[in-house]
């Protein structure tokens, strides 16, 4: 085993494919912004789009059906061969290619991309606008990839890998480690910061718990909620959770059976109390009351219905006026773990006694559960959503009837009707406007249940300097630094 | 004796190849693919997927191909490690098993068999009645249980081993013992009944009566008949240890086959999950046949019998 790394934290599960077009989780996330790097960057203080690989970037048209990118002079991958226009290009089209089978190919289908060495200058042209691209391009599913990544065969790694982040992949041991060491071609020169860093593959958020607490890492993602109340108590600057760009929530199945029935949707919602389910659960997750989170500047607040006993006793009543024969069996389903089994018992627990309503709890692994849900096999389940980019669209996309991320089996083509507006509206605050209707729309017609909004629960061990918490996740690996050298 | 052990070693092949039959078709029938996730994926995107993976032709034409594999020694890319092969994972996973399953079992049998006779020949002393005692406790814990116990004392209090990861071979004496000392209670008992038995036979009178060195009366008229019960043991051991390890694996973070045998079902990776049940059928076959082995060495008269 070679010596410890400058810097070692939990990452969470393993990052299956060191492809950040092909991986689209959390925890690889926080990898490939380490080894790689995107047009542009998110600030990690404000979440407001910076300067990355490129140097500048602008729409040729208000509504953003074409992009210009400029890079910046003399970009290199971490094995000192050019970082071109040719490479953006490139990995744009590979996305796209459904043998690549990338997550997010759908981003790039129907772009073409233009690369011109010369001017240093990628544009990129979409059939329908894309306003919030430069957003996008800071995502890493976007990012540039190298010709010896995009060309590996099936079931393989290149190997070196050439990076073009701040940092550069020195070893990668499946279920144990990948430690990165610096990039010395990286444009960004690193100060403070570590040589090396660690990121540890830990499946248990306990380990990645004791692990912190015996000083073996420094920064842990997430931990279990059953800690939470003594780290609030023992931890409280080391732990500080801050609501994140995600959100649990409930989908009714419109299509066929009972919830095909307005009232019997209302019924239910009305008898949730959200805060109750927050306090119940613990964890510091809270209550939310609109699918979008808060966290879009300029997006107008967007309500629908809330929790009254009065409210939810007349739809119910309407309901049975309609079905004399009384109610049918309702069943909630989710996907198996102790988070979702909880948060079902609560809501079991709420219906049964708010409104007398028994709504039996069924469980299935997650492979299981979701063809189950896309294929709407099922009356009301559990559901939840991390935005992409911070947008309400990478919310309010999905409720589209012909998105694979509906399942409801909600169709109406005014929802529809207010997105494509909304795209096709070049003036910003009106677009929010129109997105906000489009979701408040989602709302009253009872087709989904906001419940909570997901929590950050970074742990920052006090000596980690340049850490900053905010609603995306987003860590600026070269901002870095141990706090002991900087004094 | 050749004979009988060529026959073992056909039923040991014809065994492997079954259950991978077995796992596959069990595996294939369950709902759910590689690429089900909370995110859709591109119904041509899905199509590419499952063509490369050859996850569009029929069943038996499938299960052809991972048989031939098999044969071969070749799993395939994982599909959830969709850049690394099966047998790369296994490689690297193996010798993690290896080294735990190997060190909990060799605790499990330098503490089980000495405090098995220890108990045996002081059964109505208070000490005897003591180590027992522990030994029935230990077996009553489960060994996720035993961890936390561990890591309290030794990772925090004293804090002279790290709680989790793969380092160097300190990260291992927590899971060894988390996983070998159960075990070991297991065999205290057998040994203690057996060489209660022992102590109290005819053979055992008879050889002290003739005034032999009590070294050589200890060694072949208590521990020799002891050993029978816990070589029959080593079998279901090596398989309590194969599926214990999950959970002790996951506890110190050790990347051992453990975590993988679970994951794999769960993510549907159909060529690792094949690859992991293979290789745990080869080993837990191999562990039982090394067992019977050393049983007919240790008792004629099994050889006899069989």
């Amino acid at each position: 085993m070679p010596p410890r790394a400058a810097l070692t934290v939990a990452n969470g599960p393993d990052v299956e494919v060191l492809d950040p077009q092909i991986t689209s989780t959390t925890a690889g996330g926080r990898i490939f912004s380490a080894l790689f790097e995107g047009l542009t960057r998110l600030d990690p203080s404000t979440l407001e789009v910076v300067p990355g690989l490129a140097e500048s970037w602008h729409k040729e048209d208000p509504s953003g059906r074409v992009w210009t990118f400029t890079l910046r002079e003399d970009l290199r991958w971490s094995d000192g061969t050019p970082l071109t226009v040719e490479d953006v290009r490139a990995s744009w089209e590979r996305l796209a290619l459904p043998a690549t089978g990338a997550d997010y190919a759908v981003w790039m289908t129907s772009a073409e991309v233009f690369a011109n060495q010369e001017l240093r200058s990628v544009q990129v042209h979409f059939p329908a606008p894309q306003p919030l691209f430069d957003r996008m391009c800071a995502f890493h599913a976007l990012f540039p990839i190298p010709a010896a990544l995009r060309n590996a065969a099936p079931g393989s790694t290149p190997d070196p890998l050439p990076c073009s982040g701040p940092y550069q992949l020195e070893e990668r041991r499946i279920r144990d480690r990948i430690r990165v060491v610096r990039n010395p071609y990286s444009w960004r020169q690193i100060e403070l910061g570590f040589e090396s860093i660690d990121f540890l593959t830990l499946e248990s958020q306990f380990t990645a718990l004791n692990l912190f607490l015996a000083g073996e890492v420094w920064f842990t993602p997430n931990v279990p909620d059953l800690a939470v109340p003594a780290l609030h108590r023992e931890y409280a600057s080391a732990f500080q959770p801050r609501p994140q760009f995600a959100t649990y929530f409930l989908r009714f199945q419109m299509q066929e059976g009972p919830f095909q029935d307005k009232d019997l949707r209302l019924a239910l919602i009305h008898a949730i109390d959200r805060e109750e389910v927050a306090r119940n659960l613990g964890g510091g997750r809270p209550a939310a009351s609109s699918l979008v989170p808060p966290f879009t500047d300029g997006y107008p607040a967007v309500g629908g219905p809330n929790f009254d006993l009065g409210l939810a006793k007349e739809a119910l009543s309407r309901y049975q006026k309609r079905h004399p024969e009384g109610l049918p069996h309702l069943e909630y389903l989710y996907p198996s773990s102790d988070f979702n089994r909880n948060l079902a018992e609560v809501l079991q627990q709420q219906w049964a006694a708010n409104i007398g309503v028994q709504v039996a709890l069924a469980n299935q692994e997650a492979k299981t559960f979701f063809p189950a849900q896309r294929g709407l096999e099922y009356q009301v389940s559990h559901s939840s959503w991390v935005g992409d980019y911070l947008d309400p669209l990478t919310f309010l996309e999905n409720f589209v009837a012909e998105s694979g991320n509906n399942r409801t089996g909600f169709a109406d083509p005014e929802y529809k009707k207010l997105l494509q507006w909304a795209a096709d509206c070049g003036e910003p605050i009106l677009r929010l406007d129109l997105l906000a209707q489009a979701e408040t729309m989602l709302l009253q017609q009872a087709v989904i249940v906001p419940l909570l909004l997901d929590v950050g629960q970074e742990l920052v061990a006090p000596q980690l300097g340049g850490f900053t918490r905010n609603a995306s996740g987003v860590i600026d690996w070269a901002a870095l630094y141990p706090k002991a050298l900087a004094q | 004796m050749k004979f009988r052990l060529l026959r073992r070693i056909f039923a040991w092949i014809l065994g492997i190849l079954l259950v991978h039959a077995l796992a596959f078709f069990m595996m294939r029938t369950t709902r759910g693919g590689p690429f089900d996730d909370a995110r859709a994926l591109d119904p041509l995107v899905l199509q590419a997927l499952e063509q490369r993976y050859g996850l569009d032709q029929p069943f038996l034409a499938q299960y052809g191909h991972a048989l031939s594999g098999l044969l071969r020694g070749d799993f395939g890319p994982s599909l959830r490690y969709r850049d690394t092969q099966v047998s790369t994972l296994l490689a690297d996973a193996l010798p993690i098993s290896l080294l735990l399953g190997g060190g909990a079992l060799l605790i499990a049998l330098l503490v089980g068999i000495p405090a098995g006779l220890y108990t045996a020949r002081r059964a109505h002393a208070l000490d005897g009645k003591m180590v027992y005692g522990g030994g029935t406790l230990l077996l009553a814990l489960p060994n996720f249980v035993i961890a936390g116990l561990l890591l309290a004392v030794f990772s925090f209090q004293l804090k002279w081993l790290p709680p989790a990861g793969l380092g160097g071979l300190q990260n291992f004496l927590l899971p060894w013992l988390c996983l070998g000392l159960p075990l070991s209670a297991q065999i205290l008992l057998l040994v203690r009944s057996k060489a209660r038995q022992a102590l109290a036979s005819d053979a055992f009178r008879h050889a002290t009566a003739e005034g032999l060195p009590p070294r050589i009366i200890s060694r072949r008229y208590v521990l020799r008949p002891s050993l029978g019960p816990v070589l029959a043991f080593l079998g279901p051991a090596s398989a309590a240890i194969l599926t214990g390890s999950l959970v002790i694996e996951k506890v110190f973070a050790l990347p051992g086959l453990g975590t993988f045998f679970v994951q794999a079902a769960l993510s549907r990776d159909y060529t690792l999950a094949l690859g992991v049940t293979v290789v745990y059928t080869a080993l837990l076959g191999l562990c039982t046949l090394c067992a019977d082995v050393l049983m007919a060495r240790v008792d004629p008269r099994l050889e006899a019998l069989s």
